[in-house]
C-alpha cells in the first residue's frame, strides 16, 4: 500500500514541478495582474487625478444624453459607458451612419459625475492590467485567451497535484522556517498555496469557466443552427431598428433607469446603449451593472426611446446559465464590498506568491544537485534568468506604468498607448539585466530598481499633481492615500528582499550546498 | 459586522496552532500536557466553526459563503507569520 502511495506521490511531484514550471512565468503574469484588477477603478482613478466628485449614475446618464443631443444629434447610435461601482466617471461612445464599431476609439468623450464633460490625461486606467489579464497584450486577444486559458488549466493539474504530492498539510500548516535555504521556499510555497487553496481552486475553476464557450464551443455548435441564433437566445438581441425618419424627442432617460432598478431589485445599470436617437423608432438598451449582484452576467432591458415604454422581459435564464453567472461573478468579484474586496486580494496576492516561490524553489532545490555551480547547465540558467525577469522584473513592471502616467507631457500623441509600452520597457530591461549580469547582481539590481521606482511614485505623485499623499491624506480621499501607501508597502517589500539578498554572503549557496553533499555521501 | 468572524477565526486557528507540539515546542521550549493540548484543538475547532458560522448569519448565504473562506484564510494566515515572528524572536 505504501508503495503504491509513493509511487502515486512522486509521478504527482513530477506533474506538478513540470505543469508549474512550463507555464510559471505567464501565470505570474496573469495572477499580478489579475490581483490589481480587484483595485481597478481606484487605479483608474488615480491614473486620471483630474476627474473628482463623486459617482452618480443617474445623474452621469442624463449628462451623456443632453451632450449627445446638442453635439451629436445625428448619430446613429450614441453608447454610455456609466461609472463601476467605485469609479466615477462616465465615457460616452457614438457612431454615425455608415462608421463601424471601431470609429468609436475616436467619437468618446469622459464625463465626470455630474455628465458633465472633463479633460483628462489620455489613459486606459485601470483597463489596461484588467485586460492584460486574460487578453494579454501584442496579439490578437483570441490567441491571447486561448494561450491563458492553457495556462489555466495547467494551473488546475498543478493544484490538485501539488495537494497530493504535499505530505503534510495538516503538520506543517502554519510553518514558516526562515533562512534554511531550500527548504524555507518550500514553506513559503506551501504556506501561500494552503492557506488561501479555496481561493486558489475556485479562481482557476472560474476563470476557465468565464471564457468556457470559447474553449468548448461543442454544446453551442450542437444546439444552435449558428453564433448568431445562440446569442440571441443566450442575451435577447432583438433585430436592429429601422429608422423611420420622423423625429421624436427621446423620453426621460432618467425615468427608464428608475423603470429599471425596480425590474433589477435596485441594481443600477452599467451600460446604455440608444439605437436611432432622436428618432421615433428609437430603441433604448440598459445592461445591469455587474457591481451590484454576484451574478454577473448582462441582463439587458429595452425601452422604446420616444415613449420610454418598456419591452416586454426577456425569459427568465435556466439554472445552468444562472450558475456560468455566479461562477463568473465570483471570479471578477465586482460585487464585493470592500472588506470582502481586501480579502479578495489578499488572497490573489497569496497566489501570486505562491506561484513566485514555486518558481524560484524550481532552482533553489536544482542548484544543490549541480555537478558545477559555477557552470550550470542551460535548463538551469534559462530558468533562473526568466525567474529574475519576471519574478523581479513584474513589479518594475507595474511601477514603470505608473510612473508614465504621471511622467508623460499630458498632451502627448498616443500617450495611453505609450503608458502600457513603459510597462513592457520596464519588463524588458528587466530581461536585458537578467541576460547579461550574473544572477545575484541581477536579482539585487531588478529588485532595488523596483523598490527605487515603487518608492519615487508618491514623490512624483506629490510633485505632479495636486493630489499627492499628504493633501490627499488632509482631504480625507482614501482612494489616493490608499493607492499611496501600497506603492510604499511594495517598496518596502521589494527593498527588504533586496537587503536580505545583500546581506548574504555570496559563497552562502556553495556552502549549503557542500553542507548538503557532505550530508548525502 | 464581518470583524467578530474575523476575530473568532484569528483566535481558533491561534488555539489550533497552540495544540501543536512542534508550535509548543517552538513558543514555550517544550510540549504541553495532553489534556491541555486536547482542550486547546476543541476550542480552536469550535471558535473557527463559529467563525465560518459567523459569516454566514452576518452577510447571510450567499456573500456569507465567500466572507467565510476569506475570514478563514485571513485567520491561518495571522497565526502562521505571527507564529513564524514569535518564533524567531525566541
Amino acid at each position: 500500500m505504501n508503495g503504491v502511495n509513493g509511487g502515486l506521490r512522486q509521478s504527482m511531484a513530477w506533474l506538478h514541478t513540470w505543469a508549474g514550471l512550463l507555464v510559471g512565468w505567464l501565470l505570474l503574469a496573469i495572477f499580478a495582474t489579475g490581483t490589481s484588477a480587484y483595485f481597478q477603478d481606484e487605479i483608474t482613478r488615480w491614473m486620471q487625478p483630474e476627474i473628482t466628485g463623486v459617482r452618480q449614475p443617474t445623474r452621469a446618464a442624463e449628462g451623456a444624453v443632453t451632450w449627445l443631443t446638442a453635439h451629436q444629434p445625428d448619430a446613429d447610435s450614441w453608447s454610455i459607458a456609466l461609472p463601476g461601482q467605485r469609479a466615477i466617471a462616465s465615457t460616452v461612445y457614438w457612431r454615425q451612419a455608415g462608421e463601424d464599431r471601431s470609429a468609436a476609439r475616436d467619437n468618446t468623450l469622459t464625463l465626470d459625475g455630474n455628465g458633465q464633460p472633463v479633460v483628462s490625461r489620455p489613459t486606459l486606467g485601470g483597463a489596461f492590467l484588467y485586460r492584460m489579464h486574460f487578453d494579454l497584450h501584442y496579439m490578437p486577444v483570441i490567441w491571447a485567451r486561448w494561450v491563458v486559458g492553457f495556462c489555466a488549466m495547467f494551473m488546475l493539474v498543478a493544484i490538485v497535484s501539488g495537494v497530493i504530492t504535499h505530505k503534510k498539510i495538516f503538520a506543517d500548516f502554519f510553518t514558516l522556517r526562515f533562512g534554511k535555504g531550500q527548504r524555507s521556499w518550500l514553506d513559503a510555497h506551501n504556506l501561500s498555496a494552503v492557506l488561501a487553496l479555496p481561493f486558489h481552486l475556485m479562481i482557476t475553476f472560474t476563470g476557465l469557466v468565464t471564457l468556457q464557450s470559447l474553449y468548448m464551443p461543442w454544446g453551442v455548435a450542437a444546439a444552435y443552427p449558428n453564433k448568431a441564433a445562440y446569442f440571441a437566445d443566450a442575451f435577447g438581441s432583438e433585430s436592429p431598428p429601422v429608422r423611420s425618419g420622423e423625429p421624436a424627442p427621446m423620453a426621460s432617460l432618467g425615468g427608464m433607469i428608475a423603470q429599471a432598478r425596480k425590474v433589477w431589485g435596485g441594481a443600477q445599470p452599467g451600460f446604455i446603449d440608444i439605437a436611432l436617437p432622436g428618432d421615433r423608432h428609437g430603441v433604448v438598451r440598459l445592461f445591469r451593472s455587474g457591481g451590484d449582484a454576484m451574478d454577473a452576467r448582462e441582463k439587458t432591458l429595452l425601452f422604446d426611446a420616444a415613449t420610454g415604454h418598456m419591452h416586454p422581459l426577456p425569459a427568465a435564464k435556466g439554472g445552468a446559465s444562472a450558475t456560468e453567472s455566479t461562477m463568473v461573478g465570483l471570479h471578477a468579484g465586482r460585487y464585493a464590498p470592500y472588506a470582502l474586496r481586501w480579502l479578495y486580494f489578499l488572497c490573489s496576492l497569496a497566489g501570486t506568491l505562491m506561484v513566485a516561490t514555486g518558481l524560484v524553489l524550481w532552482t533553489a532545490k536544482r542548484r544543490l544537485q549541480l555537478p558545477d555551480p559555477d557552470r550550470p547547465h542551460l535548463g538551469f540558467v534559462l530558468v533562473e534568468r526568466l525567474n529574475i525577469a519576471t519574478v523581479a522584473g513584474l513589479p518594475l513592471a507595474f511601477a514603470c506604468h505608473f510612473l508614465a502616467n504621471r511622467l508623460l507631457p499630458v498632451r502627448m500623441d498616443d500617450r495611453a498607448t505609450w503608458e502600457v509600452h513603459a510597462f513592457f520597457i520596464g519588463w524588458g530591461a528587466a530581461l536585458l539585466i537578467a541576460c547579461v549580469q550574473r544572477p545575484r547582481r541581477a536579482w539585487l539590481a531588478v529588485l532595488m530598481l523596483g523598490a527605487a521606482a515603487f518608492a519615487a511614485l508618491p514623490v512624483v505623485d506629490e510633485l505632479t499633481t495636486e493630489r499627492g499623499l499628504l493633501p490627499s491624506l488632509a482631504r480625507g480621499d482614501g482612494v489616493f492615500v490608499g493607492f499611496d501607501l501600497t506603492m510604499l508597502a511594495l517598496a518596502a517589500a521589494l527593498g527588504t528582499a533586496a537587503w536580505k539578498l545583500y546581506r548574504r554572503p555570496a559563497g552562502a549557496r556553495r556552502k549549503h550546498a557542500a553542507i548538503a553533499a557532505g550530508a548525502d555521501a | 459586522m464581518i470583524a467578530l468572524p474575523l476575530v473568532a477565526s484569528v483566535l481558533g486557528f491561534a488555539l489550533l496552532c497552540l495544540g501543536m507540539s512542534r508550535h509548543q515546542r517552538d513558543l514555550f521550549g517544550r510540549s504541553l500536557p495532553a489534556g491541555r493540548t486536547r482542550a486547546a484543538k476543541a476550542a480552536g475547532w469550535l471558535l473557527v466553526t463559529v467563525a465560518y458560522a459567523g459569516s454566514l448569519l452576518a452577510e447571510g448565504a450567499a456573500l456569507g459563503a465567500v466572507y467565510g473562506v476569506g475570514v478563514l484564510t485571513f485567520g491561518a494566515a495571522v497565526v502562521a507569520l505571527t507564529v513564524t515572528g514569535l518564533s524567531r524572536s525566541r
